[in-house]
């Protein structure tokens, strides 16, 4: 049976340890992806990721469920995004290790990829990660909140807190320096 | 910029909900007719949509894991995970002991034979078995006093956690497990995948690596061929050469 996770959440309260493990199972990838894409390196991401669900798991009884569980997810990911960024004091920049081989990846990769689509896309991805890079904090968090976790407007406005309106002037701005990032590329 | 001469209300708001499709149905249309109308704004939506199409091919490592084994959803933990850390290492060199005893395990490395193990069955017809069998006794005697004092410690770490865990078993979960514990089994479920992908890009190296070598021993097996055929040709031609030689200089 799938409980959903506002029922988890109530049978982890209750002492159900397994039911935590299972909402841990279920958002730790959504997590790890907002918090590489925020901050741009990996082990950073795993590190925010794991002190995510740590705070979540001593917070648990705190939960009243105002807010959806993922919402509430997001927002102690964030929070420990902008602490990152901060003691960092620098811009995150997205990083593909320097060790990594395209040639490698290739190995790495099942089925065989062709070499030349390989490429293509390791070097859209090095210029996603580079346009990203320029944009301020809270658009490029509003555009990854958007186009990788799919949320509301609102939601998005909930967790920044700030208007709506904002957050669809931080999406226009932020597309818009992609647009003109990305346009170099072409 | 060409957009910027469209002075349609409230603009930039428009276009993003449009863009992502949460706009009303008002909206919507007046928008709609708008831009078929406004060539800035049709423009920039298609140059918007290709951000995003550009933008929905980034993926994330986490893209990359699979084959997840989540020890985080592992059921009740065994006992042994109650036992301290340090009387597991005890236990288990006790084991090691035990059964290096009992298989009179002797282990030698020599400069001439170089590392040498063998059992005590192995040596049960060499001349020296009743030298080794007296002292092998001798030093069994000690393993098994201390293995019984382990078994007792174990016996009574193990009664003190079963009585721990009924008590802590009412409690919530967010007090029966510490943060510690917590952190290390979330630290496992996410070095799982790093591990799965390690050990699968592991397997991937070694068998490019035997492709390698096969194929080098493929290019060296034709080489030699083809030097085997260079020398035949050249041992034919030299003997050729001679015998000419030869007879020039007997034609001399």
């Amino acid at each position: 049976m799938t409980w959903s996770d506002e029922e988890l959440v109530t049978r982890s309260i209750g002492g159900d340890a397994e039911s935590f493990n299972q909402l841990v199972l279920r958002w730790e990838r959504p997590i790890y992806a907002l918090a590489y894409r925020v901050i741009g390196r990996e082990e950073d991401a795993r590190d925010v990721c794991q002190e995510t669900f740590l705070r979540a798991f001593r917070a648990l009884g705190g939960f009243r469920g105002q807010a959806k569980f993922s919402s509430w997810l997001y927002r102690i990911a964030l929070n420990l995004c902008r602490d990152w960024v901060r003691r960092q004091r620098r811009t995150p920049v997205v990083q593909v290790p320097e060790d990594v081989d395209v040639l490698e990846l290739a190995a790495a990769r099942e089925p065989v990829e062709p070499i030349e689509d390989l490429v293509e896309r390791h070097d859209l991805t090095r210029a996603v990660e580079r346009a990203m890079a320029k944009l301020p904090e809270e658009q490029r968090t509003a555009i990854i909140l958007k186009e990788y976790h799919g949320l509301t407007f609102q939601e998005i406005a909930d967790l920044s807190g700030c208007p709506l309106s904002t957050v669809k002037t931080r999406l226009y701005q932020g597309l818009a320096v992609l647009r003109r990032e990305l346009g170099k590329r072409e | 910029m060409a957009e910027q001469h469209c002075i349609y209300p409230d603009r930039e708001a428009v276009i993003v909900a449009y863009l992502y499709d949460d706009i009303d149905a008002v909206h919507r249309v007046a928008f709609e007719t708008h831009v078929a109308t406004c060539e800035p704004c049709r423009t920039e939506l298609a140059d918007l949509r290709g951000v995003r199409s550009t933008l929905a091919q980034w993926a994330a490592p986490e893209a990359r894991q699979s084959h997840r084994q989540s020890p985080v959803v592992s059921h009740q933990p065994g006992w042994w995970h109650a036992v301290p850390v340090w009387a597991q290492v005890a236990a288990a060199m006790l084991v090691l002991g035990v059964s290096a005893s009992v298989a009179n395990l002797d282990v030698r490395y020599d400069r001439a034979k170089g590392l040498s193990v063998t059992t005590g069955w192995s040596k049960a017809s060499s001349a020296q078995t009743p030298a080794v069998a007296p002292q092998t006794q001798a030093n069994a005697a000690p393993w098994r006093t201390d293995l019984a004092a382990m078994q007792k410690q174990l016996h009574e770490e193990m009664r003190a956690q079963s009585a721990t865990l009924a008590a802590t078993s009412t409690t919530p979960a967010a007090t029966a497990m510490s943060d510690a514990e917590f952190s290390r089994r979330v630290r496992l479920l996410l070095d799982a995948s790093d591990e799965a992908q390690r050990q699968d890009f592991a397997a991937k190296l070694v068998q490019l690596q035997k492709d390698v070598y096969a194929q080098q021993q493929a290019d060296l097996a034709k080489l030699y061929k083809a030097m085997g055929v260079f020398q035949t040709t050249t041992r034919g031609e030299l003997a050729s050469q001679r015998q000419v030689l030869s007879l020039a200089v007997s034609q001399r």
